[in-house]
This record gives C-alpha cells, sequence and structure tokens, in this order.
C-alpha cells in the first residue's frame, strides 16, 4: 500500500484554500502543519482546508486539523474544512470533531458565507 | 670497472662463491650486515651471521639458510625474490629486506657465483604494517557490543605485527583491575602468557608492573621500556615466580599504554616482546597509543550501550500497560504490540489501565496522538491521571474530563482518545472521547457498537462527556481496539471496521484469549510485509 499525500495551495483576495491529497498520517502530517502555518501567517482572513481529495486520515491528522483550528481563531482568522470522503467523516464525526469544527460541501460555500 | 659501478650503489650487493661463502659485499651491504671492511665480514661463516639475527618471513614464519636466493642458487634450485622480516639480536632493530639473486656464470655457462641485491624496504614496510593494524582494528572495534570479544581480537591484531605479546586491562567499577584479553605469538608460550594472566595484578596500587600500570593509569602517559634490563625485571616481577616466568618468556621490550577515553583512563594495553628480540621504540609507541584510543571508545561505546539497554527496560517496564488484573465476575484478555522500537524502547501510544474504587473495576483504554516514547510517557500521564480521577468522582464521564483537564495543561499539542468504562456484573457504563466504539458480539453473532462519540481529550477547551448503560449478557464479547486495528494497511487497503466485525462474529462465544490471539493472527496475515502500526485490544465477557 502506497502512501501518497500532497498539498495544492489557492490564493486569493481572502482565502486560502489548501487541497490535501493522499493519506494524512504520522509522516505526512507536518508538511501539512507547515502549510497551515504559512497560510494562518498570511494576509488572508480564511483558511479553508479541502478534505475530498483526502483518502485516509488518522488520529494524527485530525490533531492536526484541531490544532490549526484553534491557531487560526487564536489570530483572529476564520477556518473551515470541505466535507471529505467516507473515511475521513467517520472519523471526524467519531471524535466529536465534526460538531466543533466548520464543514462545508465546498470551499465557495465556506468562502460565500464568511 | 664493474666492481667500482658496483661499489657506489645505494643497494646493499653481495656475491657468494659456489663454495658458500660470501666473498664480496659493497659498501652499502658492509654498512647494512654491521661491518667495517670485507675482511671482517669473510672472517665470519654465513650461518653465523645470520644466527645474530631474527629473521622471518612477512607472516612471522622463521627463514634459514635454506631459503636465502643466494643458496637456493648454489643448490641448483630456482631463486624467487625473499621478503625477510630481520630483527638484530643484539640491537633489537627491526629490519624488512627485500632479497633478489641472480647466478653468475662463465662463457661456458659454468656457475661462479651468486650475486644479491638486498634492498632496504623498512620504511614502506613499516608504514604498511601501521596502516594495516589501524585499518582491522577499524573494522574489528565496531563490529560487535561485546566488547571482551573485541578486545581479544584487538590483542591478535597487534601480534605479531607490534610485537609478541598484548594484554588489555581495564579498571572496573571497583576500581580493581581486570585482566580483559591476552595474546601471544608463539602458541608454545601461550601457556606461560596464560600464566603470566593469572599473575596479572589485579589492585593498581600493587607493585611491580602493577605500579608502573598504576603509573600510566593515574598519569595517562605511556611508559616505553625499550630493553628490559634483569634488575627491571626483578622489578617489574610480582614474585620469584612471576619473575621465572618472564625470564622463561625472554622478555626484551615492554610498553604500557594508557586507554583513554577524554580524560578518562579506562584501563591500559601492555605490549611486550620476547622471542623476536624487537626492540620497541618511539614508533610503536605511537601506533599503540591510536590503537588503544580506538579500543578505549569502543569499550565505551559498549558499556554505553549496556547502560542504555538497562534505562530502555526499566524506562519500558513502566510505560507499558501490565497484564490485566484478576476481575471478580469478569474474564480479560489484552493484546499490546507497540510499532516501532525507538531508542530500543518498545512502547508506543496505545494504553489501557483497570483500577478499582470500593470494589468496583473500573478501566481506561485509549490512544495517545504521536508514536514512540514521547507519546509513551503521556500515556503513563493518562493511567495514573484515571486512576487519580476515579477517587475523587467514580464514573467513566467524570474521569474523562479530568483526563481532559490534566491533557490540556500538558505543553504541546497532545491528543487523545479514549474510551473509559466502569464494569459491573451484567452491564457496563461507558463514556467515549473520540475513540473507535466498543464491538459487543453476543453468542447469536449479533453485533452492537457503543457508546456514542464524544469529543477528544486534549482538543477543545468546553468539551463534556455522556455516559451509556449497557447490559453485557452471558457469553458475550465486549472488545475494545485502537484503530491501529482497523487502519492495518495491507496490499491493496487497510483491515477496516467492516472487516473485524466479520472476524469477530466468527468468534462469538470464544474464550477472550482465543479471540485475541485470532485478531493478532489475521492482522499478521492481513499487514503482510507492510508492517503493522500501533495496535492495542482488550477482549472481556463476564463470568
Amino acid at each position: 500500500m502506497q502512501s501518497h499525500f500532497r498539498v495544492d495551495v489557492q490564493r486569493n483576495a481572502h482565502a486560502i484554500v489548501l487541497a490535501i491529497m493522499g493519506e494524512l498520517d504520522l509522516s505526512s502530517s507536518t508538511a501539512l502543519e507547515e502549510e497551515i502555518a504559512g497560510a494562518i501567517d498570511s494576509e488572508a482572513s480564511l483558511v479553508i482546508v479541502d478534505l475530498r481529495g483526502l483518502e485516509f486520515i488518522d488520529s494524527t491528522g485530525l490533531g492536526v486539523l484541531v490544532k490549526a483550528n484553534q491557531r487560526a481563531l487564536d489570530e483572529g482568522r476564520s477556518f473551515g474544512l470541505v466535507r471529505g470522503g467516507s473515511q475521513v467523516q467517520r472519523l471526524l464525526s467519531l471524535t466529536g470533531l465534526a460538531d466543533r469544527l466548520k464543514i462545508a460541501d465546498t470551499p465557495e460555500e465556506l468562502i460565500g458565507g464568511d | 670497472m664493474f666492481t667500482e659501478l658496483v661499489e657506489i650503489l645505494a643497494e646493499a650487493v653481495t656475491v657468494r662463491a659456489p663454495e658458500g661463502e660470501i666473498v664480496y659485499a659493497n659498501r652499502t651491504a658492509l654498512a647494512h650486515l654491521g661491518f667495517d671492511s670485507l675482511d671482517e665480514l669473510r672472517q665470519r661463516s654465513s650461518q653465523s651471521i645470520m644466527d645474530d639475527y631474527v629473521v622471518e618471513d612477512e607472516h612471522g614464519q622463521p627463514l634459514t639458510m635454506e631459503d636465502v636466493p643466494s643458496v637456493r642458487l648454489m643448490h641448483g634450485n630456482r631463486a624467487e625474490p625473499v621478503l625477510m622480516r630481520v630483527v638484530n639480536r643484539a640491537t633489537g632493530e627491526l629490519r624488512w629486506d627485500l632479497l633478489k639473486a641472480a647466478a653468475v656464470r662463465d662463457d661456458e655457462g659454468r656457475f661462479l657465483g651468486a650475486m644479491t641485491v638486498i634492498e632496504d624496504v623498512t620504511a614502506v614496510k613499516t608504514a604498511e604494517v601501521q596502516t594495516r593494524v589501524l585499518a582491522e582494528s577499524g573494522r574489528i572495534l565496531p563490529s560487535s557490543l561485546d566488547y571482551r570479544q573485541t578486545l581479544a581480537n584487538v590483542t591478535e591484531i597487534a601480534v605479531p605485527s607490534l610485537a609478541d605479546y598484548c594484554s588489555v586491562d581495564l579498571v572496573s567499577e571497583r576500581n580493581r583491575l581486570e585482566r580483559v584479553a591476552a595474546t601471544h605469538h608463539d602458541p608454545g608460550l601461550r601457556r606461560l602468557a596464560e600464566e603470566l594472566r593469572e599473575l596479572a595484578p589485579d589492585q593498581p596500587s600493587a607493585g611491580g608492573v602493577g605500579g608502573i600500570m598504576s603509573r600510566v593509569l593515574s598519569t595517562g602517559t605511556s611508559e616505553l621500556y625499550s630493553e628490559v634490563t634483569g634488575e627491571q625485571l626483578a622489578d617489574v616481577a610480582r614474585d620469584q615466580h612471576h619473575l621465572r616466568l618472564l625470564q622463561e618468556l625472554g622478555l626484551r621490550s615492554m610498553l604500557i599504554v594508557p586507554m583513554r577515553v577524554a580524560a578518562q583512563t579506562i584501563g591500559a594495553m601492555t605490549l611486550a616482546t620476547d622471542q623476536s628480540r624487537r626492540r620497541l621504540g618511539d614508533g610503536d609507541v605511537e601506533l599503540a597509543e591510536q590503537l588503544a584510543r580506538r579500543a578505549a571508545v569502543a569499550v565505551e561505546n559498549a558499556r554505553l550501550h549496556t547502560k542504555l539497554a538497562t534505562v530502555a527496560a526499566t524506562l519500558q517496564q513502566s510505560l507499558r500497560p501490565k497484564d490485566p488484573p484478576a476481575i471478580p465476575g469478569w474474564e480479560v484478555a489484552s493484546l499490546y504490540r507497540p510499532a516501532e522500537i525507538e531508542q530500543r524502547i518498545d512502547v508506543g501510544g496505545d494504553f489501557y489501565e483497570f483500577f478499582e474504587s470500593d470494589g468496583t473495576w473500573f478501566l481506561i483504554f485509549g490512544d495517545m496522538t504521536g508514536k514512540g516514547v514521547t507519546a509513551a510517557a503521556l500515556t503513563a500521564l493518562m493511567r495514573h491521571g484515571a486512576r487519580v480521577a476515579c477517587r475523587s468522582d467514580p464514573a467513566p464521564s467524570a474521569i474523562l474530563a479530568s483526563l481532559d483537564e490534566v491533557l490540556a495543561q500538558q505543553a504541546g499539542d497532545a491528543m487523545c482518545t479514549a474510551l473509559c468504562l466502569c464494569l459491573h456484573a451484567d452491564h457496563i457504563v461507558i463514556s467515549s472521547a473520540g475513540h473507535p466504539p466498543a464491538m459487543l458480539i453476543a453468542p447469536d453473532r449479533s453485533v452492537r457498537e457503543v457508546p456514542a462519540a464524544g469529543p477528544l481529550l486534549g482538543a477543545f477547551p468546553d468539551s463534556q462527556w455522556r455516559e451509556e448503560t449497557v447490559r453485557v449478557g452471558p457469553d458475550e464479547l465486549v472488545v475494545l481496539y485502537t484503530d491501529g486495528v482497523t487502519e492495518t494497511p495491507g496490499t491493496a487497503e487497510r483491515f477496516g471496521s467492516v472487516r473485524l466485525q466479520k472476524l469477530l462474529c466468527g468468534l462469538a462465544g470464544k474464550p477472550p484469549a482465543t479471540v485475541l490471539e485470532r485478531l493478532d493472527a489475521a492482522l499478521d496475515a492481513f499487514a503482510g510485509r507492510a508492517g503493522r502500526d500501533d495496535v492495542a485490544a482488550l477482549a472481556l465477557r463476564t463470568r
């Protein structure tokens, strides 16, 4: 089983969208943490992590998302997720994160509602 | 004309007559052999001249007149060049000579004599030996953590290249000297060397060799006795028996060098020559010191490693969950397999702990994010935190709330998933903090997953946890697992909860220990060569 992980970054005037693909686990979480730190430090008022391309997430990956949410709020930014596949969503609800994080079906929904 | 030419050559040249004696030697050859004139040389027989030296080939095998190229030619044999390791018995000087000989014949082909050119290759060979000794030590020293064996190997490198005898003494923890290795070149003299080993000084403060060694150990400076006199021999000997042994060995030179690591001297290496008659000099000191320094580093590494391994084992003992205790009314089995072995500490982020309050048993089961020792250290906090929390409020939801608080106070962003259970005779009270639900498998293979998810520990500032009370029937299995089970990677996909549920259904009604054995085997088979993540599971049933 091969683990690919990639982050595509899209910027516009107000938002940064980090589209993550592949598997988010212990080995790939550092890469995402760095991208998120960069996004929070930027001018963007909204940081979005798009989970649609994510094939797998483990508890370490969830930890990164929780921390990102906390940091963004601390820095006065908004933070949101774009809904992922069944494994990802199952884990988000299992861990109670689905109730705590802002989750939408598309980035546009989050940007429009911001 | 020919003679004049030969006379001024830098190489030593000799001519041996058909009768066998040397009839000519040029100036270089005379100087080489230690004679002032040809007449002086011709007064001695070749054999008696050879007897002034210990002559060996480069492997340390003795050479005789019959091996000398010019003598071979004289006897009508072929004569290949011969490399000789020559030690002057009187001075103890070591030399390497390369001898090449050619037959001199008249026009009718009659043998007139044999001409030998002796090339002094001492500088080249000495450098070669030094390089080889250091290269071999570089290969041997890091090869084993058994430093006794390593040091025995080092003494074997030193003998016979550096000396006839080599031993290593280490200062033990109680400041005693311990003879760790000793080698002698001559197998026949091994016994003597062994006896000397028996007589080795065991106190750095003792006299004789012990006195010298004591100085080397305290000053960290080498001591060289190029020519051990009879008087010194008596000084060096511990007693009459020791003295006789040393005399029998014919000790010539002795060199004791410190084995130093940083500023500390951890032992000493002794080099000695006897039968080879070689005299050890300053060049030998330098090489021996290098060898001893390398050996010292290897010993220190091995000792440090042993110490670390002990620390690791102790730490592992405290970080790993213990086997479940005997719990009245319940039958319990556990599976704990950390994935990574970090610093030889076989622990991970998965944990469980059973504890009791007023006769009621509780259980915390969880998974700390992250892996290895860092995660394991926090699991200890969770295990002990749960015990403490249970004393003030013995309820699963309250225990989770307390652990959440404990975790939030930790530096870093540690998060944890957990299930907390209270075990009653026919039911459980269970609360979840973001953990995969427990699977309950009834004997009729019906499956329930409990409880509903609650928030992760350490994730949000104002979390709350709910409790569910779940009846557990006779022979109904309660299986708790960490996500390492369902996330075990196979060749194409992960193990997953569907496969887990199917496996457990097939094991309905089986004893907990059997269930976990089968689960472990199934994960092994599924993971194949891909390897496994941290895995923990508990299986329980009422009895």
